[in-house]
Formats: C-alpha cells, sequence, structure tokens
C-alpha cells in the first residue's frame, strides 16, 4: 500500500506542470518608475490564462502562477495618461514560459497618452432614472481606434450637473470619438440632437503640443418618450 | 415587575426535589401538605388554555390563602402528559424572581436565570425567553408570564400543568389547566451579508439570520471570508449566543484554537488573515431576524479575490454553509477578469455562446463586455459585440469596425446583423450572481464570415481597469474552399521616383479576411537580404521591415495607421501613412515608402499571401526605379522696357534643380509670345 502512494505521489509529480512568474518593472517614457500601475500576463493561445500584478513604489512587479506558454504583457495605468499596449494596436512585450520557469529583469515603458475628456450635463438628472422596461439608461462613450477596436471612456467624475467621461488615447492620430444611446436624448455642444440609432461619431485628432485634455461635451436632454 | 425580597426560599434541597420526576414529586409534596395545619397553596389556571403554535407567552398563576408572598415555587409543565422527561419543564421561584428549565432529562435544573435576562434557557424540547417573561401579582394571586418557544421534533398535541409550592411545606399538587398544539420549529434562513460585494482592506460587515420562531432560537452564527469554506488560512469569525462571544480562528483552524472575546470588549481577535475589532461588532435582535456587524480589517497578506459564507446553528442543526457574496481584499479597484466561454469550441452556423466574466468587486463592477469573433482582435470584418450590464444593452460593430450598426436589449425580442453575423436578442440571456455575469448570446453566421474563427473577450470595470483581449475559445462557422490565395496587382506596377506609397492586393474566394499574411519586396531578388523587405501579419495588425540581412538580423515593427517610422538601408515606411483595408475577397496593403539616397536602380516589386492554410507564391508585381526624380522649373527674365514697335528681349530659362534626378530624354520648352507681340528672333 505504502509502495503503491508513493508510486502515485511520483505520477502525481510528474503530471501536475509546475507554474512560472515574471518579474520586471514599468516605468514612463523617461523611464520613471510607475507605481501602483497593473500589470497582466495574458497567455495567447488556448486555453486562456492570465494573471495581474500591481506594482510597487519603485515599479517593480512580480506575476505568479503563470503556466507555460506566451505572454503578453498589458499595462494599464489608473488615473489615464498611458497607453496600455494591449488595447491600441501596440506591439506589448511578449515573454515565453516553460514549467515552472521565472523570467525576471523585465522593463515595461509605458508610452505617454493625451486624455480625451467627455463631458455629458445631465439637467433633468435622466441618468439616475430607469427605461420603462426598468433598465438603466443606455449610453455609450467611447472611442474607435484605426485598427477596429472600440475603446469605451469610463466615468471619472461624478457631479450634481453631470458625468466626466475619460479615455487615454494616442496623440497624433486620426479617431473617431462616438456617443449614442437608445434610451436618452443627447444634444452636441451645439444643440443639435443626436441619432438615436447610430449615434454621433466625430473625427478628431490630438496632436503633439496640442493642449491637454482634448475635450468634447454634450447635454442629455432627456429619455426617450 | 413585583420583587419578592425576602422569600428567598429557593434552597438547593427544593430545586433539586422539584426537578424529580413529576410522579415522584407528587408523593412526596402530598406528604408534605399533610402535616400542615395551613391552607395550601393552589393552582388556578394557565392562559390561554388552548391553541397551537411554536412560540408563545404562557400566563401560569397560583395562589396562596396567606398571600402571594407565600407562594415559594411553582412548576410548570408542557408536554404530553404528566412526565417531566423530555419535555419543557419548568420553575419558578418568586423570591428570586428567577425561572428554571430542567434538562431533557427532566431531573435536574442546569439553566437558570433571572426574569428578563437576555440569555434565554434551553433545552431540546423548548426555549424560555426570559427577556420577554415576566411575573406579576394581585391579591392571593402570583402570574408568572413565560415566553416559550417549541424546538425540534417537540411538536403535536401537548398539555398544560402546573403544580405549587408555599412557605410552610404546603403543595397543591398537578393539575393541567389546557392543552396546547406545538408546531415544528423552523430552521434558521440565511438572509444576507452586506455589502455582498467590493473592495477594501477594511470594512463592516452586516449578516443578517432569521428563524420563525424568533432570533433568540439562533444561537450561532459562523462567517468565513476566503477562497472557500475552510476554518485554516482564513478569516473565520464566529458568533456564540450562549456564552455572548466573538471568536477568531486560528491560521491552522480550529485545531489551533481561537481567539474569543466577550460581546461588546474593548478587544481585538487577531490572525494573520484578518482583524476583528469587538468593540465596533454588534449583535441586534429583532423579532425573528438576527443582526451581526462584525467590524473587520484584513491583513495585507490576505490580499485577492475572497468569497463571503456564512453559516448560522439553532436547536435544529445548523443550515449549511453558503456563499453569500465575494470581497476583494486590496486597497484599490482590481480588473475584472474573463472567464470562459460556453461552447469554447465547435462547428455550426447558428450557436448560442455564453460569455462569463468576473469581477473581484461583485457584477455590479463590470462595466462593460467586448466580444470578437475574427481571426485575430480586430473589428473589421468581425462579429463584434458590445455589452452594458446597467442598461443590458448590446451593440454590434460595422462590417469596418469604426462604427455601431444597431443595438438591442438582452431578453427583448429583435435582432441586429451586420455582413458576418445576426445576434437574435429575445432569445439572449444574461444571468448574474455574486461577482459573474453570464451572457448568452444566440448567434447567426453568415457568408461574410467562414471558416474558422477565434473568440476573444475583454472586460472591464467601473475603474476603467480591464482584463485585457484574451482568447477564448474558437469556432468553425462553415465549410471554405481550399483554393488558395491570388496575388491581384501592385500599384503603380511601374514608375520611377524616390518616394511612394505602392497598393498591394491579394484575394481569397474565402474573403479577404481569410488572409492572414502579406509579403512584400522591393529589390533585385526574391530575398529577405539588402532588400525592402515589408511583412504584414494581420492578426497581429503590425508590419515589419526586415534588417539588412534578412530574417537573421531581426526587424522593426510598427502598426499601420499609427505614427512611426521603419527603416534600413534601402528604405524607410511611414507606418502612420501605411494602411491595410479589407473589402469583398481582396486585402490591401498601402505601403508608404521612401527609398534610401544610395539604393538607386531598377527594382522588381514582389508580392507573396497566406491564409489560414494554404499560400499563394511569390510572385513579381512590376518594377520600380529608385531615383530622384527631376525637378523641373521655368523662368522669364527681362531687361529694360518693352515699348510700342521698339525691340526687347526676354529670356525663357527651364531648369532642373540640383541634385534632383535626370531628365529622360528631350525637354521641350513652348512658349507662347504675348499677344500684341511678333518673334523677331530666337537663340
Amino acid at each position: 500500500m505504502t509502495k503503491a502512494i508513493a508510486v502515485f505521489v511520483c505520477l502525481h509529480a510528474a503530471l501536475v506542470a509546475q507554474t512560472g512568474s515574471i518579474q520586471g518593472a514599468a516605468t514612463d517614457s523617461k523611464g520613471k518608475p510607475l507605481k501602483g500601475t497593473f500589470v497582466t500576463a495574458v497567455r495567447g493561445g488556448l486555453p486562456p490564462a492570465s494573471q495581474s500584478a500591481s506594482t510597487a513604489n519603485d515599479g517593480s512587479f512580480k506575476i505568479q502562477g503563470l503556466p507555460a506558454g506566451t505572454y503578453s504583457l498589458c499595462v494599464q495605468v489608473p488615473g489615464d495618461g498611458y497607453l496600455d499596449p494591449c488595447q491600441w494596436g501596440g506591439t506589448p512585450v511578449k515573454i515565453t514560459l516553460a514549467d515552472g520557469q521565472t523570467s525576471t529583469g523585465n522593463t515595461l515603458k509605458v508610452a505617454d497618452a493625451s486624455v480625451l475628456v467627455i463631458r455629458i450635463d445631465d439637467p433633468g438628472k435622466a441618468l439616475g432614472q430607469h427605461t420603462k422596461d426598468g433598465r438603466n439608461p443606455h449610453l455609450l462613450v467611447g472611442v474607435w481606434s484605426g485598427n477596429g477596436l472600440f475603446l469605451p471612456a469610463h466615468v471619472a467624475s461624478t457631479d450634481a450637473a453631470g458625468t466626466q467621461y475619460q479615455v487615454s488615447i494616442p496623440r497624433d492620430a486620426a479617431l473617431k470619438l462616438h456617443v449614442s444611446s437608445r434610451d436618452l436624448q443627447v444634444a452636441d455642444a451645439g444643440g443639435a440632437a443626436i441619432a438615436a440609432s447610430t449615434g454621433e461619431q466625430q473625427t478628431f485628432q490630438h496632436n503633439t503640443g496640442d493642449s491637454n485634455p482634448k475635450s468634447f461635451k454634450y447635454t442629455i436632454t432627456g429619455l426617450v418618450p | 415587575m413585583t420583587e419578592f425580597k425576602g422569600h428567598a426560599a429557593r434552597t438547593r434541597g427544593i430545586r433539586r426535589r422539584c426537578a424529580r420526576t413529576v410522579s415522584v414529586m407528587a408523593g412526596i409534596l402530598g406528604f408534605a401538605f399533610a402535616l400542615s395545619a395551613q391552607s395550601p397553596p393552589s393552582n388556578v389556571s394557565v392562559s390561554p388554555s388552548s391553541g397551537s403554535g411554536a412560540s408563545q407567552t404562557f400566563s401560569f398563576t397560583s395562589s396562596s390563602p396567606g398571600g402571594y408572598s407565600h407562594v415559594l415555587w411553582m412548576e410548570m409543565l408542557v408536554n404530553s402528559g404528566n412526565v417531566a422527561q423530555n419535555g419543557c419543564f419548568m420553575a419558578f421561584w418568586p423570591g428570586s424572581n428567577t425561572v428554571g428549565l430542567a434538562g431533557d432529562d427532566g431531573s435536574t435544573w442546569p439553566m437558570t436565570g433571572v426574569l428578563g435576562s437576555a440569555t434565554p434557557l434551553q433545552n431540546r424540547q423548548c426555549r424560555v425567553n426570559l427577556a420577554s417573561s415576566t411575573v406579576s401579582v394581585s391579591g392571593n394571586n402570583v402570574t408568572v408570564n413565560v415566553a416559550l418557544t417549541f424546538l425540534g421534533t417537540f411538536i403535536g398535541s401537548k398539555q398544560t400543568w402546573i403544580q405549587t409550592g408555599d412557605v410552610n411545606g404546603l403543595a397543591a399538587n398537578w393539575q393541567q389547566f389546557g392543552t396546547w398544539t406545538t408546531v415544528s420549529a423552523q430552521p434558521s434562513a440565511l438572509v444576507s451579508v452586506t455589502p455582498s460585494y467590493g473592495t477594501g482592506m477594511s470594512q463592516t460587515f452586516t449578516y443578517v439570520a432569521s428563524n420563525l420562531n424568533g432570533n433568540n432560537a439562533i444561537t450561532g452564527l459562523h462567517t468565513v471570508i476566503g477562497n472557500a469554506v475552510s476554518d485554516a488560512g482564513t478569516c473565520y469569525i464566529y458568533l456564540d449566543r450562549t456564552y455572548s462571544v466573538f471568536g477568531l480562528v486560528s491560521d491552522t483552524g480550529w485545531a489551533g484554537g481561537a481567539q474569543t472575546a466577550t460581546l461588546g470588549a474593548t478587544a481585538t481577535l487577531s490572525n494573520s488573515q484578518c482583524q476583528l475589532n469587538v468593540a465596533s461588532s454588534t449583535v441586534t435582535g429583532s423579532g425573528n431576524t438576527l443582526t451581526v456587524s462584525l467590524a473587520i480589517t484584513f491583513k495585507p497578506a490576505f490580499v485577492g479575490a475572497r468569497n463571503s459564507y456564512m453559516l448560522d446553528s439553532d436547536p435544529s442543526g445548523y443550515v449549511g454553509w453558503q456563499q453569500m457574496g465575494t470581497w476583494s481584499v486590496a486597497s484599490a479597484p482590481q480588473a475584472p477578469s474573463n472567464v470562459l466561454v460556453s461552447p469554447s469550441s465547435g462547428t455550426g452556423v447558428s450557436q448560442k455562446f455564453t460569455f462569463t466574466s468576473s469581477s473581484p468587486g461583485g457584477y455590479p463592477d463590470i462595466a462593460w463586455m467586448q466580444m470578437i469573433f475574427n481571426y485575430a482582435v480586430d473589428g473589421a470584418g468581425a462579429c463584434y459585440f458590445y455589452y452594458s450590464p446597467g442598461s443590458n444593452t448590446i451593440s454590434l460593430a460595422n462590417d469596418t469596425g469604426s462604427g455601431y450598426v444597431a443595438s438591442a436589449v438582452i431578453g427583448t425580442a429583435g435582432t441586429i446583423e451586420n455582413s458576418q453575423c445576426r445576434l437574435d436578442a429575445g432569445t439572449s440571456t444574461v444571468g448574474k450572481s455574486f461577482n459573474t455575469i453570464a451572457l448568452g448570446l444566440s448567434l447567426t453566421f453568415k457568408a461574410g464570415m467562414p471558416g474558422p474563427q477565434n473568440i476573444y473577450l475583454d472586460t472591464a470595470g467601473n475603474s476603467g481597469l480591464s482584463s485585457g483581449w484574451q482568447q477564448v475559445g474558437t469556432w468553425t462557422t462553415t465549410t471554405v474552399s481550399s483554393q488558395p490565395p491570388s496575388l491581384v496587382s501592385v500599384t503603380p506596377a511601374s514608375g520611377a521616383g524616390m518616394s511612394r506609397t505602392f497598393s498591394y492586393v491579394a484575394s481569397s474566394v474565402n474573403g479577404g479576411n481569410y488572409i492572414m499574411q502579406l509579403h512584400t519586396i522591393i529589390g533585385n531578388a526574391i530575398s529577405d537580404a539588402g532588400n525592402c523587405y515589408v511583412y504584414l501579419d494581420r492578426p497581429g495588425n503590425y508590419i515589419q521591415l526586415l534588417s539588412d540581412t534578412g530574417w537573421a538580423g531581426g526587424a522593426q515593427y510598427g502598426n499601420p495607421g499609427a505614427p512611426g517610422t521603419l527603416s534600413n538601408s534601402q528604405c524607410q515606411v511611414d507606418t502612420g501613412a501605411s494602411s491595410v483595408v479589407v473589402s469583398g475577397n481582396n486585402v490591401t496593403l498601402n505601403l508608404a515608402v521612401t527609398f534610401k539616397p544610395a539604393w538607386t536602380g531598377v527594382k522588381n516589386t514582389y508580392l507573396y499571401a497566406w491564409d489560414r492554410g494554404t499560400a499563394a507564391g511569390w510572385g513579381q508585381m512590376g518594377t520600380w526605379t529608385v531615383g530622384s526624380t527631376p525637378a523641373l522649373s521655368i523662368t522669364k527674365t527681362h531687361s529694360g522696357n518693352f515699348a510700342k514697335g521698339g525691340t526687347s528681349t526676354y529670356t525663357v530659362t527651364a531648369s532642373n534643380a540640383a541634385g534632383s534626378g535626370l531628365t529622360n530624354g528631350a525637354v521641350t520648352v513652348t512658349e507662347a509670345v504675348p499677344a500684341g507681340m511678333t518673334l523677331v528672333a530666337c537663340s
């Protein structure tokens, strides 16, 4: 019996793959450490695997629990102002790990970004109401990148007059701002109502040297009857 | 409340005697009565005299001719007959305002308490809720109002009895005064934990449980915050209402013991996972509801996504562990994660796919989910969705990945479609639980999306942090042709210059999206070294310019449409001015190239295409002369004034700017003499 258990343990150890880790540091384009940054290792192909870690004050990170494979390192800096190479069609750092391998010394230099601000005034507090079928009102705000992907803006702040959305964008690139709602009546800065079905798309570009942030403004005039 | 001070005749001997079986006691007390010359006490009433229920306050009334103060003890029984064992057998000593409850064997008084006390008395048959029990006197009568809850299997038709003893040792023997039908005690219900999700290193969690027999029926409540229901390596906190203490189980579980502190004490309980601030933690019972608030601070080593579990106990047993919520032990928001798609592989034109995402901060923290069916993370030519859980709305991208064709509400009849797929919103579903959202999409793939596809998922939280795009599955929509791609053209097919945007076109009968790679060479031969060799990788959405030494020397990367330049000794590629366009069966690479001055001469243009399994081999598509182009200019000059009838001279000068390319053949300059002038001579 003891022998059988020993054999099983050996087989088990042989069959269970060891996980590896990736270590390194995240910096801005000038080499300054970025603390509190989320570094996510995403394995390409199947089955999917990913793990995340937050950088320390010196920008260092250690991502553990990674099965063997080739990982793209995505970098998200809370608060906007930097580009995640995984979200903007960039070329994220790729690391290939064997079983149980530790990869060290990986420096992730995060590109600076412009910040796009979309101000949504809501004098009637329509966003806080419900639709006739009991849902929160639909409001889609974000940017179409040049590579066919939609980058949703996130809520940066809310005040008595409305909500401010933000999203980090690359400079010197032609982009499309998208604002649409199937439940809200929305007007652009000129007072023109945007189409309920397809919304509004504005082509814009934030060039190097332009004042930051780039901003747009819309106003919610009510719920769709 | 009337106090019976001065009549502390509750001797241990009486208590023992009273706790014997009823039949034995009746004999002993009857003997005492016979020795007394005074009038004995009497049993008066039990109210209500009949009824049914799991909880009831009974009023037992006894009397003494010598006045109520002569009543020394009262014994009260609720049972199937005049039997103490396995009954609800109680005693009341007016002198000390104390109630006793016999054990299940009916032979001892292991539990006593003063009326009004918070701690109930309890055996397997009933619970005496002292906090709700009172006494009153009137004339010769003493009435004790006992709040009872019947427990466990103590159900069915019962009788109510009284026996009374006085200070003279006289007694009124057992008398039945009524009946009562007890109903089954109810197990406790785990109601909620608040908050049931969220993020933080410190939080007061409020757990609520209830019991139809009153909150006092809940004798204990246990909570675990951890990855699983385990006593080891978790934040396991319990409330023991019998002893009025909180406990925190050790790192190694029950085997390592637990720290305890009395409710309300100025104390902290601590293990390696968490710390409980006892003074800030509370227990509140109201009606059927027990509310326990635990002020917990997590340890840094315990950071991570955790589940919140709860269990409580009552005389009917334990209510099993239930997951009540999730909690992200962290000092800042955490990114959600993509969990899976089901099915993750297969074949078919129509299929319902369920995408599951989770967030450590609970499902309300999931701001959006995006999913793509395509060869890569590319919204062009894809079946590409954006889902907003808050509005339960889904949007489908257009064919070019540059806008939305339409939106729909999940579960509401309607369809939205592009050239690749159609979504039936009416049969699509969404489920939300704790920290996960499961979105079921009913899809039909169309002719614009042939063959094998990858399935990608990306999920973001309200903070804006996202999981990142991740492949979660594969799906083959239809069978595809095995015909390899074909090379269509390079535009311009010929010409000369130092700078030009070349358009390379390849085609596939399975659609342009089926083509994965284009390789282009401008050079003297098909070689990766010493040429202007550019490679387009569509799944990666990047272009590479190979080094002077070819693949062996590496390459420079860039993304079409993104500002940047790639350079070797032969040429430079402006990535920002380059682009990729898919239209129908064609894919076009527009490549903005500037040649290096030292690399002049006549070159060939080559193209190679590869789809998801077959290739169109290298083909020469044209020629290009790399050289500087002429920079011609023409000027007119003259000296002196032009006078009518006079003769003047003006000079026409054609020139090619210094450093520009040579002209090819004759350069013809035509000068039209202005009206009113006549050409005299030309040299």
